[in-house]
């Protein structure tokens, strides 16, 4: 593995729709994540 | 895994990963990107050819460079290399078409042990419910995660099932 500037294909998403059948079949699990964090109180320490 | 795989290139994020096909049907570019799917630490993977342009990439693409084994141990190499970066990831991944996840679902089934020795998998079943990785059944789409984030990620998997379950 190299590590190298990529910048030109940062920041894309050169999939979509991958990324469209992801969130479909996520959307459950995304939002119960976000209804854990909206419930999560904020830690006092920070 | 200890399998002949590509060398390849990553950004410093270790979100972007390319490496070149080598084949008789000379040499292909291909790209792995680990993009956010809209919560906390949940990555789809995007996995698919350069495009004529050289700027477009597509996961449509079947270039049969006859060493699909060599490639999919490159894929499985930078999935190590990000969650090592992101190790509270959970990766989700799905081929293009039906018969793409099946062959998949084959190259996990080959390496299940040494998968299972760092990873826990989930597989979305096309009736709707995620359920722990049976290399009996097919999937849509794979979850995979560390071992430490699974009983995590398991739990939230069986509420959803409960709640899909409900609803119908």
């Amino acid at each position: 593995m190299i590590i190298k500037d990529m910048s030109h294909l940062e920041g894309k998403v050169h999939f979509p729709e991958k990324l469209e059948k992801a969130r479909k079949i996520l959307a459950p699990l995304i939002a119960l994540r976000n209804q854990i964090d909206d419930t999560t109180p904020p830690d006092s320490n920070s | 895994m200890h399998l002949p795989r590509y060398d390849h290139y990553t950004n410093a994020s270790k979100t972007v990963f390319e490496f070149v096909s080598e084949g008789p049907k000379g040499r292909i570019r291909k790209l792995v990107e680990y993009v956010p799917v809209d919560a906390n630490d949940i990555y789809n993977l995007g996995f698919g050819d350069a495009s004529d342009s050289e700027v477009l990439y597509d996961h449509m693409i079947v270039s049969n460079n006859g060493d699909s084994v060599k490639v999919l141990a490159t894929v499985a190499a930078t999935v190590y290399e990000f969650t090592d970066r992101y190790p509270k990831a959970a990766v989700l991944a799905t081929g293009s078409t039906r018969s793409r996840t099946r062959l998949y679902r084959m190259s996990i089934t080959r390496h299940l042990r040494e998968i299972r020795e760092q990873f826990v998998i989930f597989g979305y079943c096309r009736s709707n419910y995620w359920e722990e990785f049976n290399k009996e059944k097919d999937y849509e789409v794979f979850l995979l995660t560390r071992i430490e984030n699974g009983k995590e990620l398991w739990l939230e998997l069986k509420t959803i099932n409960l709640i899909i379950k409900t609803a119908e």
